[in-house]
């Protein structure tokens, strides 16, 4: 079996002249003519503006002209985010069609400066909340590890797709985990980076403090190589924050591989462990085993108030995404799909004053994480990203689909930067991933600690028996 | 565990109205069920020792207008 393109790869042949962009495309348009029908990856493909996207890549690099290392790639975008080529759905029949008129973000306006190749709009859970809904005219999302199984949501067609081969990288969105959970069903790599950094304009809110835009890609280093172009301050959000721009894939390989001088915390809370299978913790510590080999250290440690923020972190997105769609709700509830209008519906059931208290409990774990990340001088936490692997659409054991197994969400809360990465697979062959936290705009350590694992296993090019 | 009792259902119903949401019967008592979970999480927030901590979000008059 070769090995599966990651944007590096693809970069370096690019140049080479062992393909071209227009036959990446087109290879992979055919792929996912075969897979997409069981897959259900796409809303809608963008196939003629993809390849003459193609060709004027290939026309710019002949002529020397060279964007950097996203030129002539292939990319996916979760369909919350609007894009020139539209529409944009949401994946549901409520979204007014006019709200994609407003065309690409500043984050799609960077990578299609950088000479990305945009292949189409790729499935979520509805408005980004709630799970699949089977009574929707919507692709149900299948997992091509297993199609029984879950890809993760909501930015399902960006996990599937990636894994699937069918592009080298794409955009989701992380509100409680979005990006995490499925780059952890789906054995991929996906950073949710340090709220403010990359601004989220053009994507259609679900919690409006918790929302994130992040890369899903192969590789550490290909998301290192995405949020290069997609980080940095933006007018249009005025959550986003000036920063020095900043060469990640340069940063990740400075050091070479080595971790020498790193410490890294161990999260011990009991809560995360008793939510994770036994094989999940067994292959978490062989992975922190390849990360102590590469020089770093390890220690454990306890993150106050975790518990307290996984909470908090639930409560206050549903309070906020319920306030985008109050209105919609009253008027179109059979509109949505029932899983979708339940979940939103539940922010009816929080007071004004639940929700101060959310943003006081969030404002002192974020205050009190960092402090304890400083006393014990650790440079990043890990935890596993999912307590078990990709769950069953039916039949699904309980503690697999419990929220608490999901290790996601206080990341949110206190926007600290999160990559999840494969770190093996569960007795069923489906992977696992690793969780490395990072302090606040230190987005970079923490794909540092993803590309020196990732240097020592192929976990993360292991190929899924559905792919291109 | 879910749980639905009638002053859950009673309550629920209540507050989904005061909301402006008529969800069918079925669907309030699913939303009933999970109420209990939600009124425990939030008493675990209010239980944390957060000392006298601002909320994250905080409003910022200068943003504007200067």
């Amino acid at each position: 079996m070769t090995a599966p393109w990651t944007i590096a790869s693809a970069a370096a042949a690019l140049r080479s002249g062992e393909t071209t962009s227009e036959q990446l495309v087109r290879a992979m348009l055919d792929a996912a003519d075969t897979l997409d029908p069981t897959l259900g990856v796409y809303l809608a493909r963008f196939d003629d503006t993809a390849v003459e996207a193609a060709r004027k890549a290939d026309a710019e690099l002949a002529a020397g002209q060279d964007r950097g290392p996203l030129h002539g790639i292939p990319f996916g975008v979760k369909d919350i985010l609007s894009t020139d080529e539209g529409p944009t759905t949401c994946q549901s029949l409520v979204l007014p069609p006019e709200w994609g008129d407003q065309g690409d973000g500043p984050v799609l306006r960077r990578l299609r400066d950088a000479g990305a190749v945009i292949m189409g709009k790729l499935t979520t859970m509805e408005f980004a909340v709630g799970r699949p809904d089977r009574s929707k005219p919507f692709p149900l999302p299948r997992n091509p590890w297993n199609t029984e199984r879950w890809t993760g949501g909501s930015s399902s067609g960006s996990g599937n797709g990636v894994a699937a081969g069918l592009m080298l990288g794409a955009l989701g969105t992380d509100t409680g985990g979005s990006i995490r959970v499925p780059s952890a069903y789906c054995g991929i790599t996906g950073l949710k980076p340090t709220h403010g950094l990359v601004p989220k304009s053009g994507c259609f809110p679900l919690g409006y403090t918790y929302d994130h835009l992040g890369p899903m890609c192969r590789s550490a280093w290909d998301c290192a190589a995405m949020l290069t172009v997609m980080a940095g301050v933006d007018p249009s959000d005025r959550t986003s924050v000036p920063s020095a721009p900043t060469d990640y894939v340069a940063a990740i390989e400075a050091s070479g591989g080595s971790l020498a001088g790193m410490r890294i915390g161990i999260l011990a809370n009991e809560s995360i462990r008793s939510h994770s299978a036994d094989w999940t913790w067994q292959a978490m510590h062989e992975a922190l085993e390849v990360l102590r080999g590469a020089g770093a250290e390890t220690v454990e440690v306890l993150a106050p108030l975790y518990d307290e923020l996984h909470v908090a972190t639930f409560l206050g997105l549903q309070a906020e995404a319920f306030a985008y769609h109050r209105n919609w709700l009253a008027e179109r509830w059979d509109d949505y799909g029932r899983p979708t209008r339940l979940t939103l519906a539940m922010g009816a059931l929080i007071s004004g004053g639940d929700l101060a208290q959310c943003e006081r409990v969030r404002q002192a774990g974020r205050e009190q994480i960092h402090a304890m990340m400083e006393r014990e001088g650790v440079h990043v936490l890990v935890s596993p990203t999912m307590g078990y692997g990709a769950t069953a659409y039916t039949g699904a054991v309980r503690e697999a689909t419990s929220p608490r197994a999901m290790h996601c969400p206080p990341w949110n809360g206190t926007g600290f930067p999160a990559l999840a990465l494969p770190m093996g697979f569960d007795p069923d062959g489906l992977p696992l991933s690793l969780q490395v936290i990072g302090r606040p705009f230190d987005d970079a350590t923490a794909l540092r600690v993803g590309h020196a694992l990732q240097l020592r296993t192929d976990w993360h090019l292991r190929q899924a028996p559905l792919h291109a | 565990m879910p749980e639905k009792t009638a002053d859950n259902v009673t309550t629920v119903r209540a507050l989904l109205d005061a909301a402006g949401l008529q969800p069918p019967q079925v669907e309030v008592e699913r939303l009933a069920e999970l109420y209990g979970p939600i009124r425990r999480q939030v008493a675990m927030i209010y239980a944390a020792d957060i000392g006298n901590v601002d909320p994250a979000n905080v409003f910022r008059a200068g943003e504007i207008g200067r």
